[in-house]
């Protein structure tokens, strides 16, 4: 009974700490497969109390996990080989050591985060993927 | 021995009676919960420790890792009173496995007592060079630069492996699809 009321409202305290980690990961602990992690879990917590089906008819856009992680490996790939167009090795994140560097609060601009964004979006689809295929099979063995 | 210290050890106390639980016990749930225990009382030692980014991807890692296994093994077919018939005790086969484990346990804690007994050589340069240039890659947390930047195609490679471990896994549950 607690865990159908907490369960479809746990989504959005996680989300929020889990930008929260992405954000402040550059100056203090955490990254992207952090964050990811604990979407994946709020996440989880639904498909394991509301079932698959449930679970994705009040947040459709959990079918598209698989498109997420794969736009999740694009962004971290595009981010991390585009240096080779301008001519530099991979992972050479703009802006350079001792440039200018955008901030917004602890939120730095820079092509590393770009890369950790990509990791969070990865990681969450991928465990979504893996949810949404074990509980499935839970679901149809009890039928 | 300090506060610290003593922390640890009660911890590593918890970790070995839960590993013992995670190998003796024959049934199910139990020993997925064991290794559960195991994973956060190894968490809770880094924490100690000083690695608090491992601490806190051990103990996401070990609750999602729970999940999927509970998931996993409600699959499995049932079994007659708790014994597990993919591992049935053969008695001439005992004593061998007694010698096999105890070796092989042997072997571990020796390599790891000499790996941890061996003074680091020059003082850990590559460490202290590590932490003088985070600040240069705009950064605080240097195991998130690493991760990002220093050692960024390892971890882009890394993610790469996760994304086609889990498509593999899908189309082998759902015979070909991906959904």
């Amino acid at each position: 009974m607690i865990l159908q009321v907490v369960a479809p409202r746990l989504l959005g305290p996680a989300l929020m700490f889990a930008a929260a980690i992405i954000v402040k990961g550059y100056a203090d602990v955490g990254d992207g497969f952090s964050a990811g992690v604990v979407v994946a879990l709020a996440i989880s917590l639904r498909y394991v109390v509301l079932g698959p089906d449930q679970a994705e008819h009040g947040l459709p856009i959990l079918r598209r996990a698989p498109v997420v992680a794969v736009a999740g490996l694009l962004v971290a790939l595009a981010s991390g080989f585009f240096p080779l167009l301008l001519g530099e090795p991979p992972f050479t994140h703009q802006p350079g050591p001792g440039e200018h560097v955008v901030k917004i609060g602890t939120l730095e601009l820079i092509t590393a985060v770009a890369f950790d964004i990509g990791v969070f979006l990865l990681v969450t689809g991928v465990l979504v993927v893996l949810v949404h295929h074990l509980t499935r099979l839970v679901e149809r063995s009890q039928a | 021995m300090s506060v610290e210290d003593l922390a640890i050890v009660v911890l590593l106390a918890v970790a070995v009676a839960a590993a013992l639980t995670a190998a003796r016990d024959r049934g199910r749930l139990r020993p997925v919960l064991a290794l559960a225990v195991l994973g956060f009382a190894l968490a809770a030692v880094y924490a100690f420790a000083g690695a608090p980014d491992v601490a806190l991807v051990a103990v996401l890692v070990e609750t999602i890792l729970t999940v999927v296994f509970v998931g996993v093994f409600s699959r499995l077919p049932a079994t007659r009173r708790g014994v597990n018939p993919a591992r049935p005790a053969i008695p001439s086969r005992r004593r061998w496995n007694l010698i096999a484990g105890v070796v092989a346990g042997l072997g571990a804690f020796v390599t790891i007592w000499a790996a941890l007994s061996r003074p680091t050589l020059g003082g850990g340069a590559a460490k202290d060079e590590l932490i003088r240039r985070t600040p240069g890659a705009h950064g605080g947390d240097v195991v998130t630069v690493i991760l990002a930047d220093f050692r960024g195609l390892d971890t882009a490679v890394e993610i790469t492996v996760l994304a086609v471990a889990v498509f593999g896994v899908a189309s082998l549950l759902r015979r070909g699809r991906s959904w």
